[in-house]
C-alpha cells in the first residue's frame, strides 16, 4: 500500500499525544517529563519533514534541523539543572518539586 | 569697642571650634578639650577687656554730685543710640521681610558678651577637673562651645529672626547638655521636660515676632524700636491708612487690643519660658540632672537670663505698655517669692541653688517691669558671677563627696575643703546682698539687689502697676534668700558629717539621729567611698576668679550700670521714656526702704543660724513633722503634680483619643483598608500556584487548545 502524508501525520499525532499525556500522568520523575518533551518535539519534527516532502520545498527540513539543535541544547541544560537540583535537595520526584507553591 | 575682626573672633570662633567635636575620633579628646577651652577662654578675656575698656572710656562723662542729676532727665531724650552693626551676609530677603546675619555691638551686647564668654571660659576650664572621669569628654566640650556660640548669636542679633535662631539654639544645647548622661532615665526625662516647657514659651515668642512684622512690616530691631521711640505712623499689613504706633489697635483673638500690649505680652511669654518664670518654671529644677558645670553656665549665668535680656533690649516697647509691663512685674515678683519659699525646703544642694536662680530671675523681671531696666541688667551681670560661683562651688562639693548631692548626708565639710568653703561663703554673702547702705562697702548682690528693691519702691510710689507689691514680695524673698542660703552653708559645711560615719569615728556619736530612711536613696553613690577631698587646682582657679567677680563686680560697675554714669554707659541701648524717673527716684526713697533689705537679710541669717547651726536637729524635726506649709514648700507647691494631672494626663488622653480615631477610622478605611483588601485577594490568588509542574503544563496546553480551537472556529471550522 501507498504510504501517504496522512500516515506520517497520524504517527506524529500519536507521538504528540503520548508526550502530552506523559507530562500529565507522570508523577514520579522529572527526567520522564524531559523525555516527554523530547517526544513532542520529535513529533513536530516529523510533521515538518512530512510536509516538506509533500510540498516539495526544503524549508521544513531545515527547520527540523534547527529544532533538533535546540532540543539537544535544551536537554543538556535541563539535565544539568536536574543534577544540581538533585545535589541540593536529594530528590527529583515531581511531587516534591513544589517550591513555587503559593 | 574692639576692632571688627576681634568681635568676629569672639562671636564666631566658639561655634567653629565646637565642630572639632565631630572629628574627636581622629584628633583625640584632649585636643578637642584644649582647643575649645583655649578659644572660649581667649574670647572671654577679649570681651572682658572690651567691657573694662568701654567703662574706662566713659571717664570723660563722669560727673559726680547731685547737680548732674538735674541734667540727666534732659539728656535722656537726647542720648544718641550708640551701636555698631557688622553685617555678615543677607539671610532672608523676601519683600519687606529682611533679615541679615549680623553682629550688633552696643552696650547691652558688650555686657552680655562679657558675661557669656567669661563664665563659659571658666566653666570650660572647670570641666577639666569635674568631668575628668567621664568617657565622653569631647562631646561635652563641643556642646559647651556650641552653647556659647548660640548664646552669642542671640545677644548680638540685630533682628528678631537671628535672635530666634540663637534662642532655639541655646534651647537645643540646653537639651543636649541636660540629657548628657543619656544612659539614665532621669536626665532624659528632664531634658525632654525642659524642651517641651520651652516650646510653650517659644510659641509666644514666635507669635510675638509675627505680630511685630504684622505691625511694623520689619523684623529688624533698628527700625522697629526707632518707630516706637518716635511714635512713627505705621501701616500694618492689610491696613490702608497709617496710625501712630503707640495708639494703634489690632485685632487679636477677636479683641481689639493695643498693638504694643499684644506684642509685649507675647514676647514676654517667650521670655517666661526661657527664664523659668512662674507657671513655666518647672523645667529649671529638673534641669539640675545635667552635669554641674552645665547648671552653672546655662541654668544660672547665661541662658536663663536671655528673657531678661530680651525685655531690656525691647525696653522701648515696654516703656509704652501698661499691662505688659504690669504682667512682667507681677510674674517676676511672684516668681521671686515662690521660688524662695520652695528653695527653703529642698535637700538637694543643686536644687536649692536652682530655685535660688529662679527667684533671682524674678527680681530681674520685676525690676524691668517697673522700668528699671538698668537695674535688671545690673543684677543679671552680678548674678552671673555669684550664681556661677555657687554652682561651681556646689559642683566642687559634689565632686569631693563622690557624687553625693543630698545635703542631709553632708556636714562638716569646711574642714575637708576649706577653699571651696571660702568660695561658697563669698557666693552666699554676695547673693544675700550683704553691704552697708550709704557706703560703697558691700558684695555684688548688695548693689544690684538694693538697686532693684529701691527702684521697685520708687516705681510703686509712682503708681507703676504692681510696683508696691513687687517691693514687698522682694523684701520677703530677700529674707527667705538669706535663710535658705545660710541653711545650705550650715548643712553642707558645718556640724557633724551625716553619712560617712564609718570613715569618721570622731563624729560617731552625732550620727545617732542620722539616716535610716535615707539609706534607701543612696543611688547617687557610684561606689567609690572615701574621705571628702578638696578639688583639684583646675576647679579652684575658676572659683577664685568668680569670687573676685562676686566681691567686686557690684562696686566697680555700680556707677556705670545704674548710677551717675548710666546714661553715658548705656548710650541708648536701653530706652526710658521721658516720664520714667524710677532709676533717679530710687535715691529719694525713705530711709527705712534702704535699710529694709539689710534688716531682713540679717533676720534670715539669724534664724538660719539658730535652726541649722546651734540646734541642728530643728530643721530635721520640722521636716519630719511634715506640717502643711512644709509639705507645700517641699513639694514645690505641687506644681509638678498639678501639671501631671491636668496638662500631661489631659494631653495624653486627647492624644490617645485622636490616635485611636486615626487608627480605626482614617487608617481603617484608608491605607490599611486598601492594603487589607489587596492582601486578601493576593492570598486567595496565590492558592492557584500549586508549584506542581504538571498543573502548569496542563494550563498551558489547555489554554493552547482553547485558543487554537477559537482560532480554528473563527477561521471557518470544518468547512
Amino acid at each position: 500500500m501507498d504510504l501517504g502524508l496522512s500516515h506520517y501525520l497520524a504517527v506524529s499525532a500519536a507521538l504528540f499525544t503520548i508526550g502530552v499525556v506523559g507530562i500529565f500522568v507522570n508523577r514520579k520523575n522529572i527526567i520522564v517529563i524531559l523525555m516527554a518533551i523530547e517526544l513532542i518535539l520529535l513529533s513536530v519534527n516529523l510533521n515538518l519533514v512530512a510536509f516538506s516532502v509533500f510540498n516539495g520545498t526544503i524549508t521544513g527540513q531545515i527547520f527540523a534541523m534547527l529544532v533538533l539543535t535546540v532540543a539537544a541544547a535544551e536537554a543538556a541544560v535541563g539535565l544539568a539543572v536536574l543534577v544540581v537540583y538533585f545535589r541540593n535537595r536529594g530528590d527529583i520526584s515531581v511531587e516534591s518539586v513544589d517550591l513555587m507553591k503559593g | 569697642m574692639l576692632p571688627d575682626f576681634l568681635i568676629l573672633y569672639i562671636v564666631l570662633a566658639p561655634g567653629l571650634i565646637a565642630l572639632t567635636g565631630l572629628v574627636h575620633k581622629f584628633i583625640g579628646d584632649k585636643l578637642v578639650m584644649t582647643l575649645t577651652t583655649a578659644v572660649v577662654l581667649s574670647a572671654g578675656a577679649l570681651s572682658l577687656f572690651q567691657l573694662f575698656a568701654y567703662v574706662a572710656g566713659l571717664g570723660g562723662h563722669v560727673a559726680g554730685g547731685e547737680e548732674h542729676h538735674a541734667s540727666l532727665v534732659a539728656m535722656s531724650t537726647a542720648s544718641e543710640l550708640k551701636q555698631h552693626i557688622i553685617t555678615l551676609m543677607p539671610w532672608i530677603h523676601v519683600g519687606e521681610f529682611q533679615a541679615n546675619w549680623a553682629i550688633r555691638v552696643d552696650t547691652l551686647s558688650i555686657v552680655m558678651m562679657a558675661v557669656i564668654t567669661g563664665v563659659s571660659g571658666l566653666v570650660h576650664l572647670y570641666s577639666w577637673g569635674y568631668m575628668s572621669e567621664e568617657p565622653h569628654k569631647a562631646r561635652f566640650f563641643s556642646y559647651l562651645s556650641l552653647f556659647t556660640f548660640m548664646m552669642l548669636m542671640l545677644v548680638t542679633a540685630d533682628n528678631f529672626i537671628q535672635l530666634f535662631f540663637g534662642w532655639e539654639g541655646v534651647g537645643l544645647a540646653s537639651y543636649l547638655l541636660i540629657g548628657f548622661w543619656y544612659q539614665n532615665k532621669a536626665p532624659n526625662d528632664a531634658s525632654i521636660k525642659a524642651f517641651v516647657t520651652n516650646r510653650v514659651g517659644d510659641f509666644g515668642l514666635a507669635l510675638g515676632i509675627m505680630a511685630v512684622f504684622y505691625v511694623f512690616r520689619s523684623v529688624e530691631f533698628g527700625p522697629v524700636l526707632e518707630a516706637v521711640r518716635q511714635n512713627t505712623a505705621v501701616v500694618p499689613v492689610g491696613f490702608t491708612e497709617a496710625f501712630p504706633v503707640r495708639e494703634l489697635s489690632i485685632s487679636f483673638l477677636h479683641w481689639n487690643l493695643n498693638a504694643l500690649e499684644v506684642i509685649g505680652v507675647l514676647l514676654f511669654i517667650g521670655a517666661m519660658g526661657k527664664s523659668a518664670q512662674f507657671f513655666l518654671h518647672v523645667w529649671l529644677p529638673d534641669a539640675m540632672e545635667g552635669p554641674t558645670p552645665v547648671s552653672a553656665l546655662i541654668h544660672a549665668a547665661t541662658m536663663v537670663t536671655a528673657g531678661v535680656y530680651l525685655v531690656c533690649l525691647l525696653s522701648p516697647i515696654y516703656e509704652y505698655t501698661i499691662y505688659a509691663a504690669g504682667m512682667i512685674t507681677i510674674v517676676g515678683a511672684v516668681t521671686a517669692l515662690y521660688a524662695a519659699t520652695v528653695g527653703m525646703a529642698q535637700n538637694d544642694i543643686k536644687r536649692v541653688i536652682a530655685y535660688s536662680t529662679c527667684s533671682q530671675l524674678g527680681y530681674m523681671f520685676f525690676a524691668a517691669g517697673v522700668g528699671a531696666y538698668e537695674a535688671a541688667m545690673f543684677h543679671l551681670f552680678t548674678h552671673a558671677f555669684f550664681k556661677a560661683l555657687l554652682f561651681l562651688g556646689a559642683g566642687s562639693v559634689i565632686h569631693g563627696m563622690h557624687h553625693e548631692q543630698d545635703m542631709r548626708k553632708m556636714g562638716g565639710l569646711a574642714k575637708y575643703m576649706p577653699l571651696t568653703y571660702a568660695a561658697m561663703m563669698i557666693g552666699t554673702i554676695a547673693i544675700i546682698g550683704l553691704g552697708i547702705p550709704h557706703t560703697q562697702i558691700g558684695f555684688s548682690g548688695f548693689f544690684s539687689k538694693d538697686a532693684i528693691l529701691e527702684s521697685a519702691f520708687a516705681g510703686g510710689a509712682a503708681e507703676v502697676m504692681f510696683g508696691q507689691l513687687a517691693f514687698w514680695f522682694g523684701i520677703i524673698a530677700a529674707f527667705l534668700t538669706s535663710f535658705y542660703s545660710w541653711r545650705l552653708i550650715y548643712m553642707t559645711f558645718h556640724g557633724p558629717m551625716a553619712s560617712k560615719a564609718h570613715h569618721n569615728e570622731v563624729h560617731d556619736e552625732a550620727d545617732s539621729h542620722a539616716d535610716d530612711h535615707l539609706a534607701a536613696d543612696d543611688h547617687h553613690d557610684h561606689g567609690h567611698h572615701g574621705e571628702p577631698h578638696e578639688s583639684p587646682l583646675v576647679m579652684l582657679v575658676p572659683l577664685a576668679l568668680l569670687s573676685i567677680g562676686a566681691m567686686f563686680a557690684g562696686l566697680y560697675f555700680y556707677n556705670a550700670f545704674v548710677d551717675h554714669n548710666n546714661e553715658a554707659f548705656w548710650a541708648g541701648a536701653i530706652y526710658r521714656s521721658v516720664e520714667n524717673h524710677v532709676l533717679h527716684n530710687r535715691h529719694d526713697v525713705p530711709e527705712w526702704v534702704i535699710y529694709a533689705p539689710l534688716i531682713v537679710t540679717i533676720a534670715g541669717f539669724l534664724i538660719a543660724t539658730f535652726t541649722y547651726y546651734f540646734n541642728r536637729g530643728v530643721g530635721k524635726r520640722i521636716a519630719d513633722s511634715g506640717g502643711p506649709l512644709y509639705s507645700l514648700f517641699y513639694n514645690k507647691w505641687y506644681f509638678d503634680e498639678i501639671y501631671q494631672a491636668t496638662l500631661v494626663r489631659g494631653s495624653a488622653l486627647l492624644g490617645n483619643l485622636f490616635w485611636k480615631a486615626d487608627k480605626k477610622i482614617i487608617d481603617g478605611l484608608g491605607p490599611d483598608g486598601v492594603t487589607h483588601v489587596t492582601q486578601g485577594a493576593a492570598k486567595r490568588l496565590s492558592k492557584m500556584h500549586t508549584g506542581y509542574l504538571y498543573h502548569y503544563a496542563f494550563v498551558i496546553i489547555g489554554a493552547a487548545l482553547v485558543f487554537g480551537g477559537i482560532m480554528w472556529l473563527r477561521a471557518g471550522g470544518v468547512n
